[in-house]
């Protein structure tokens, strides 16, 4: 599903240029939920954001479902995105003037549904989420754990093939951080596939293979079943 | 915190705030500045003829309170100064302007003159400079002349007192009495004056009750309410109408009840201007105060009182307003010249006293105490965590307030786009309005010496006449479009002692319908080869007063004993003014009369070659008089419409500065938007949202807000012109497409102000959004 070739992500400032990434290969097959560890600043999240079409490589190429995708401009980035890629984020990132409903409803406003199918599908992922008792509370009104319920299932809402989580956890408690996990494993049983950026080990223990990122680069790769080391 | 760090922080959030900043003082500075020219000229217009001492106990005579332009026998003042003792002054004024030529041993000049009885300079302060005897105009070749004059004659007013002065290169005159230039601001103005009887020789008017040519002005010692009584019977015994009309009311009065109309459109316009500056600055300031509210969330934090919280918000509100008032200074000052020619006065920032210097900065210092206070009071009560986490900016009364002032904001802009469109419109319909004459294609001579010219008329006719461009020629005794003299002395039965109303009197020769091309209703015009001076020609207005029902042709006049037939009767025309109501009007046959010629042109293509023609007849016998061929409908533009041009770009300009406002405002608004929504569009983005939606969204709410504030405007505006027009006798539509246009423009003007903000936040890395956040 994703397979990405000597990827290289340089940032540019007018005084400082910044290696994020460095001809990272990175492959993740449909199903897969891959887990990538590395300390702050390895380029964990620049590599999330450049497999999630949010951002493009400086240099390499990236496949997303055999397309080429590494040189989109921004709305053809946009047009993949929609459907295809949801995404949790560590500050759950829901709009405050949006109750939990609207929230959720937003990726399938612009993907065109018609309201009655959006309401039927919103109503659903609410449920399952246990938090359709709460659909008309805003995100100021929730706690840590429920908002990331929001997040997710406004993340699976448009049914994509692909997750994309940044620290799903960090700023959760360990009961709510599990749940949350537990969510996501649910999900990928049932067929999505899950990429995830964390910093716990306990997190990365429910996917199928962690990858370690340091310096821009991968350095090791361990499958949950047998280990295998690259250098 | 002291004072000093407190500005430091201050200068420092200026500068990194350039965009907020210099949108906020410009806003207000520009703002600001229209109130400071709309206070000028309000003062300016208010204070009209009150330099005069005891203005409130002059007076203007006049038929009646609709006539302003009475002309009253050379009799009235001297008898009613005699019969009423109330009347502490009364002096004539023939208000004819005459051009003179004045030779002096600097050059000569080309001056106008008006006779008076030097009384006049009992009734108004004129200010006497010099005198070469304790009169102002010993004998009767005396002139009078003011300051500047006397330097250009002679250089220096003590070098031209007593001197002479050749008039017309014939007369000598002896300058007596050199006075203060008069002020702008006066109903009555002239750089050079003759005594009265000079006039009278000169035109042979005869002094008798029932001939009219004079103004007359009185000063009275006791208030009018008390002499009114005394007026009447003074009136009713010399079988006149008069009454008093205040000098200190005169000014709006003379120039149509759309003077005053024109200042208070100017005062609102300049309130309304004003009000959309201190929006934008209310909503900028709050909006800045409540995007940099960390500092006031640690200030609290670390122990800040509330003394010193709302002393930091008023300060720096004030120093905000303090530099825009001197932006405000600097706009006004490029602004005046332009503005002093639109409207034809002089004003200056120098006129700004310091009184009104005090009272403007008193107004706009209340402004920003207002400004600053609410957001003061919020932050104050606030905790100081919610006040870091930015719990106060979404607060809903605060977004309310705003949409509400922009609300307001976009409807007083619209209220003056709907009013510059109108005003445009009524001047443009006003200069294609039919007079009721044909102005086009006929020129008219305006010559230093129109008595020569009425001796030679007849010569110059036949001149003229031989030019087959030029198709007909008749003389008036006024200029095209202007009413020389207006009388009460006729009237339509032998017998009877009835009054008639005012009748203006025009005097021509014999081809003055083919020339003017009148609509003739009846009857016929005069006599091409003998005209008889006893048939004359009248309007359908003073035909109707004659009679009602049925035909005034061939009816007779009376003035005094003489008779006079109706010969035609005409549609009515419009002379004097296009705002007035239709007067009766007469044409009476009198070739010694002849100071105009006018001369219709068979057409637009011919005219160079006609006018060559016409400067050659002219200088052949006229070798040493000067002239001017001026053409009709130019003067009639300039006479009677451009008083509306002006206003109308007076207007238009008032109109763009308030728009600028109005888009600064909201291009500060969207920026504030944009900026605080920075994470809902980053999210909206990485769900799927394409640039055009997240554009959309942004401008959904200013889309809203313009509907709203154009359904409020509409009727508001519409009432104000409806007002407006009701000044002008003729009018243009209120049309439909005008409100649909200014609506639709003013929809245009917002979306494009803040389509560029929307368009940069749409367009913005999703991944830059979030991580600033």
């Amino acid at each position: 599903m994703i397979k990405t070739q000597k990827l290289t992500k340089i940032f540019q400032t007018d005084e400082i240029e910044t290696s994020a990434l460095n001809e990272v290969n990175f492959n993740v097959e449909k199903g897969e939920f891959v887990a990538i560890m590395g300390p702050s600043g390895c380029g964990k999240s620049t590599l999330l954001n450049i497999v999630g079409l949010l951002d493009n490589p400086t240099s390499g190429s990236y496949l997303f479902n055999g397309v080429d995708v590494s040189n989109l401009r921004e709305s053809q980035r946009t047009g993949l995105r929609k459907g295809n890629i949801g995404f949790v984020f560590q500050s759950f990132n829901l709009i405050d003037e949006l109750n939990v409903f609207e929230n959720v409803e937003m990726p399938l406003i612009y993907l065109k549904m018609s309201a009655s199918e959006r309401k039927a599908r919103v109503e659903a992922i609410l449920e399952r989420m246990k938090i359709s008792h709460r659909r008309k509370h805003f995100p100021r009104q929730l706690s840590g754990g429920q908002q990331q319920r929001v997040a997710i299932a406004r993340a699976v809402a448009a049914n994509p093939g692909l997750i994309l989580a940044d620290e799903p956890t960090g700023n959760l408690d360990s009961k709510n951080g599990l749940e949350v996990m537990n969510l996501l494993t649910e999900l990928n049983r049932e067929g999505t596939t899950i990429v995830m950026v964390t910093h716990s080990l306990h997190d990365a223990d429910f996917a199928h293979r962690i990858v370690n990122l340091f310096d821009g680069q991968i350095i090791t790769e361990v499958r949950k079943q047998m280990s295998e080391t690259l250098l | 915190m002291g004072i000093k760090i407190s500005l430091l922080i201050i200068w420092r959030k200026l500068r990194q705030n350039k965009v907020f900043s210099i949108l906020n003082v410009l806003g207000l500075g520009i703002g600001l500045s229209v109130a400071v020219i709309v206070f000028l000229y309000a003062s300016y217009e208010l204070s009209f003829d009150r330099f005069n001492e005891n203005a409130d106990h002059i007076y203007l005579g006049v038929e009646n309170s609709q006539n302003l332009n009475s002309v009253f026998p050379l009799p009235l003042a001297e008898t009613i100064r005699n019969e009423v003792p109330e009347v502490e002054f009364a002096a004539n004024v023939l208000p004819w302007e005459i051009k003179k030529e004045i030779t002096t041993a600097n050059g000569e000049f080309l001056q106008s003159c008006f006779y008076m009885d030097e009384g006049i300079f009992n009734i108004f302060s004129f200010r006497i400079i010099q005198q070469s005897q304790n009169t102002i105009f010993p004998t009767e070749n005396s002139v009078a002349i003011c300051e500047s004059l006397a330097k250009k004659f002679f250089g220096s007013v003590d070098l031209a007192i007593g001197r002479d002065i050749t008039v017309d290169k014939k007369n000598m005159a002896i300058i007596s009495t050199i006075f203060k230039d008069i002020p702008n601001n006066s109903s009555l103005r002239f750089e050079m004056a003759a005594p009265l009887q000079t006039g009278v020789k000169e035109f042979k008017i005869v002094a008798s009750w029932n001939d009219a040519y004079f103004h007359t002005f009185a000063k009275l010692k006791s208030p009018l309410n008390q002499v009114k009584p005394k007026i009447s019977a003074f009136a009713k015994q010399h079988d006149i109408q008069i009454e008093f009309f205040p000098l200190t009311e005169l000014h709006f009065a003379q120039s149509g009840s759309s003077q005053k109309t024109t200042l208070y459109i100017a005062i609102f316009a300049g309130i309304f201007i004003m009000l959309l500056a201190c929006i934008n600055f209310i909503n900028l300031s709050t909006a800045n105060i409540f995007k940099n509210s960390r500092e006031a969330g640690l200030n609290k934090l670390f122990g800040s009182s509330s003394f010193n919280l709302h002393r930091q918000f008023i300060l720096e509100a004030l120093v905000l307003t303090f530099i825009a008032f001197g932006v405000a200074l600097m706009v006004s000052f490029l602004l005046l010249p332009y503005i002093n020619q639109l409207i034809g006065i002089s004003l200056s920032i120098g006129q700004l006293t310091l009184f009104k210097s005090l009272l403007l900065l008193g107004i706009i210092s209340g402004i920003s105490f207002f400004t600053a206070i609410i957001p003061a009071h919020i932050f104050s009560k606030a905790q100081p965590l919610h006040i870091l986490n930015k719990q106060i900016s979404t607060n809903q009364s605060a977004v309310f307030l705003r949409k509400g002032l922009l609300l307001l904001q976009l409807s007083l802009t619209i209220i003056i786009i709907i009013s510059t469109l109108f005003i445009n419109k009524q001047v443009h319909f006003i200069d294609q309005t039919n007079f009721g004459f044909d102005k086009k294609n006929m020129v008219f001579i305006e010559s230093e010496n129109i008595q020569t010219m009425a001796a030679k008329y007849s010569v110059l006719e036949k001149e003229l006449l031989k030019n087959p461009l030029i198709t007909s020629v008749c003389a008036t005794d006024a200029r095209p479009g202007v009413i020389g003299s207006s009388t009460t002395g006729f009237r339509w039965q032998e017998n009877s002692t009835e009054k008639s109303p005012s009748v203006y009197m025009y005097r021509v020769s014999n081809e003055f319908v083919n020339t003017f091309r009148v609509k003739l209703l009846e009857g016929k015009g005069f006599d091409k080869v003998q005209s008889n001076t006893k048939e004359v020609l009248i309007n359908k207005t003073l035909a109707h007063l004659i009679a009602e029902n049925g035909s005034a042709l061939n009816k007779v006049l009376y003035q005094g004993e003489r008779p006079f037939t109706i010969i035609g009767v005409l549609d009515d025309f419009s002379f004097n003014s296009i705002k007035e109501k239709q007067q009766p009007s007469m044409i009476l046959f009198d070739s010694s009369r002849g100071f105009y010629p006018c001369i219709r042109i068979s057409n637009e293509a011919s005219t160079s070659l006609a006018l060559t023609q016409i400067n050659k007849n002219m200088k052949e016998l006229f070798p040493d008089m000067k002239y001017e061929i001026k053409f009709t409908d130019d003067f009639i533009l300039d006479e009677f419409i451009s008083r509306e041009i002006r206003f109308s770009k007076f207007f238009t300009l008032f109109s763009v500065l308030g728009i600028v406002v109005c888009c600064m405002g909201l291009f500060g608004l969207a920026l504030f938007e944009s900026n605080k929504r920075i994470k809902e569009i980053g999210i909206r983005k990485v769900n799927g949202a394409q640039v055009m939606e997240v554009i959309a969204l942004l401008n959904k709410d200013i889309i809203g807000i313009t509907i709203v504030a154009f359904v409020i405007a509409t009727p508001i505006a519409w009432y104000a012109m409806h007002k407006w027009l009701e000044n002008f006798a003729y009018k243009t539509e209120l049309s439909w497409w005008i409100f649909a246009i200014a609506g639709l423009f003013a929809l245009g003007i917002a979306l494009l102000t803040v389509s560029w903000q929307s368009w940069k936040a749409a367009t913005r890395n999703p991944v830059e959004a979030l991580r600033d956040e």
